[in-house]
């Protein structure tokens, strides 16, 4: 090789060690694009079943006679609770939905006492990491079974849940919801009473 | 979205409208009260008759219900103490009866008690009427023995032929309806059914029904029935009798014919109803119950109260010898089959209680009261003489099948068919 090939050799070896290297680095300094993913948006749906326990809290007497409590003992056992909801998305953080459930419990001489509500809910469901955690308002009709007697009252029930989201379709997690139930008793309105309950349940939920 | 939320409004408001009650559940399980269970006596015990052997004294004699296949018996010294089984007759003449023998009826002529008996084993039918010849108000009906029942009437039979007795008592005077489904021998698909009714006033000293009793089918104008199918239809048969303030004997009885059902009251002078002076009225009911009500200050009009399957009570005035207007049951809340009658007026002045049936479509609810110095007859559904009778109660919604009055322990005994039999003392029902 001639001394001036050999000085064209080095200068090019030397450009492709200096050069490269910082051509490289000029491309690092550039991030990529990152594009925001809503977990939900109109038209996504979730079923659920939830299973647990029934807790009665009291019965409210909004007109107490004189010397008595406003406050009294449901004398409803604990028992148990089970509902299943449809829901849909409005947008990722609003769904709208209806729940029919059913509960059951014994009374002090062990008759059973049973409450079916049927109710449309809406929520607003807060999303962190893997976890959902929906608060929502549910209303509708309770239908009350007790002894020979039924009765269908209007039902109240607000509720918070919190969801493991395992993967695109399932949802795993617990509800805690309050049961706001009045009766009216028009013929003897003496009789009328709200009733006060909690349900504590587990969740498997199901998204499409 | 307005139109959504007009939706949601209107359906909120026929909610609230729907949504009202005429009973208060929540109310009612407010106030249940566990319901006190007092001695060994099964819960759901069904007393077809229930009987004081003792009705001037306090302590001395025993109460006795008859639950069919078990007479039970406990003594009355406390308000409460245990049930025990007396034992029944086990044969009649040398034929034993099966093993699910069943007390039909009971009744009490003092100082013997009178028992009918039935059972079936297989084709079998065996049944029988008899006398108890110890006395009950000085002896323990623990003691009783198979042999110390006396048979007075017995008939051994198939199911194509057998006999079914009812036995009543007023005023000392023993009645027997003796129902029987006879084959016809000359045509296998033709049944006679007939029943007869036999009388006696001296049912200690009677030594059967055949020699010691009188037939009185002549005198209530009772007959045989055809009927030309298999099922068990009886003739006219007995449902109760009364003696009033007048000394005139009743007896009610019905005409279950597949076509027309009609009830039926006699009475007389006689207490085998042949004075030759017999009224009748005829109701196009059958007829459930009847009860004479006599007022021991003289105050209030003495009556004879007769209920059918359609809800009514018929009042029949003793003094002036006359029906007047029906029991008024008007309340539209009140629609119920009546069924047993207490006077309670050591518990509550002037009252008497009415008990109700499940029959048909309507079912027992418990009983109301009658205030027989409202010269309306209004029936009241208010519990005037407990403090624990309320629908949280099972007895508030039961089929009550009678009452016994122990006057001189003031205390009332209901007995139902499917909720036991309970006690009221001191104003408070508890389940014996």
């Amino acid at each position: 090789m001639t001394s001036k090939k050999k000085l064209l050799l080095s200068a090019l070896v030397l450009f492709m060690a200096i050069i490269l290297p910082a051509y490289s680095q000029e491309n690092d300094n550039e991030e990529p694009q990152l594009e925001k993913i809503e977990m939900y948006s109109l038209g996504d749906q979730n079923f659920t079943i939830n299973a647990g326990l029934f807790i009665p809290m009291f019965f409210l007497d909004l007109t107490p006679s004189s010397g008595s409590s406003a406050v009294a003992s449901t004398n409803l056992t604990a028992g148990g609770a089970g509902s299943l909801i449809y829901e849909a998305y409005l947008n990722s953080n609003i769904k709208v939905g209806g729940e029919v459930g059913g509960i059951f419990s014994y009374s002090p001489n062990d008759n059973s006492f049973f409450m079916i509500p049927i109710t449309a809910r809406i929520g607003y469901e807060f999303h962190f990491d893997q976890f959902s955690l929906p608060v929502y308002l549910g209303a509708g009709i309770n239908i009350i079974s007790y002894e020979d007697d039924t009765n269908v009252q209007m039902l109240f029930k607000p509720g918070v849940s919190l969801y493991y989201n395992y993967n695109s379709d399932w949802s795993f997690g617990g509800n805690l919801v309050y049961w706001f139930a009045p009766e009216i008793v028009f013929d003897d309105t003496d009789q009328t009473r709200i009733g006060n309950f909690l349900d504590f349940t587990v969740s498997a939920q199901y998204h499409f | 979205m307005n139109k959504i939320i007009q939706i949601f409004y209107i359906s909120l408001i026929l909610i609230m409208i729907g949504s009202c009650s005429e009973t208060g559940l929540f109310y009612s399980l407010e106030n249940e009260e566990v319901e006190e269970d007092n001695n060994d006596l099964n819960d759901s015990a069904q007393f077809e008759n229930m009987i004081d052997t003792d009705t001037s004294s306090t302590t001395d004699g025993y109460y006795i219900g008859n639950a069919g296949m078990t007479v039970y018996y406990r003594d009355k010294t406390e308000s409460y103490s245990s049930w025990s089984s007396m034992t029944m007759p086990s044969s009649v003449a040398s034929t034993e009866f099966a093993s699910d023998a069943t007390t039909s009826s009971m009744v009490y002529i003092s100082p013997y008690l009178y028992a009918s008996r039935i059972s079936h084993d297989g084709d079998d039918y065996v049944s029988g009427v008899f006398r108890l010849d110890i006395d009950l108000t000085s002896n323990d009906p623990g003691d009783v023995s198979s042999s110390d029942w006396t048979e007075i009437e017995s008939y051994t039979g198939d199911e194509d032929d057998y006999m079914y007795y009812k036995l009543f008592t007023v005023n000392g005077i023993m009645y027997i309806n003796a129902l029987s489904k006879d084959d016809d021998p000359d045509d296998d698909d033709n049944y006679t059914a007939y029943s007869t009714v036999y009388t006696s006033s001296s049912p200690d000293t009677a030594a059967s029904v055949s020699t010691n009793y009188t037939n009185i089918n002549g005198y209530l104008d009772f007959g045989e029935d055809e009927n030309d199918d298999d099922d068990i239809v009886y003739t006219e048969e007995v449902i109760g009798v009364a003696f009033d303030s007048n000394s005139t004997y009743w007896l009610i009885y019905n005409n279950p014919h597949e076509d027309v059902e009609e009830g039926h009251a006699y009475f007389d002078s006689s207490s085998d109803f042949s004075s030759g002076s017999v009224s009748s009225t005829d109701t196009d009911y059958m007829i459930t119950d009847i009860f004479a009500y006599s007022d021991s200050d003289s105050t209030n009009t003495d009556r004879i109260l007769i209920s059918d399957v359609e809800g009514s009570i018929y009042s029949y005035d003793v003094t002036n010898t006359g029906w007047d207007d029906d029991v008024d049951v008007d309340d539209a809340d009140i629609d119920c089959v009546f069924h047993g009658f207490a006077d309670i007026d050591v518990l509550s002045s002037d009252m008497i209680i009415i008990g109700t049936t499940a029959y048909d479509s309507n079912e027992g609810e418990g009983y109301f009261q009658l205030d027989m110095s409202d010269s309306t007859l209004t029936i009241d559904e208010d519990d005037e003489f407990s403090s624990n009778y309320s629908s949280s109660s099972s007895l508030y919604d039961a089929s009550i099948t009678g009452f016994l009055m122990d006057e001189n322990n003031e205390r009332l005994f209901a007995y139902t068919e499917d909720e036991g039999v309970w006690l009221n003392i001191s104003e408070e029902w508890s389940l014996e």
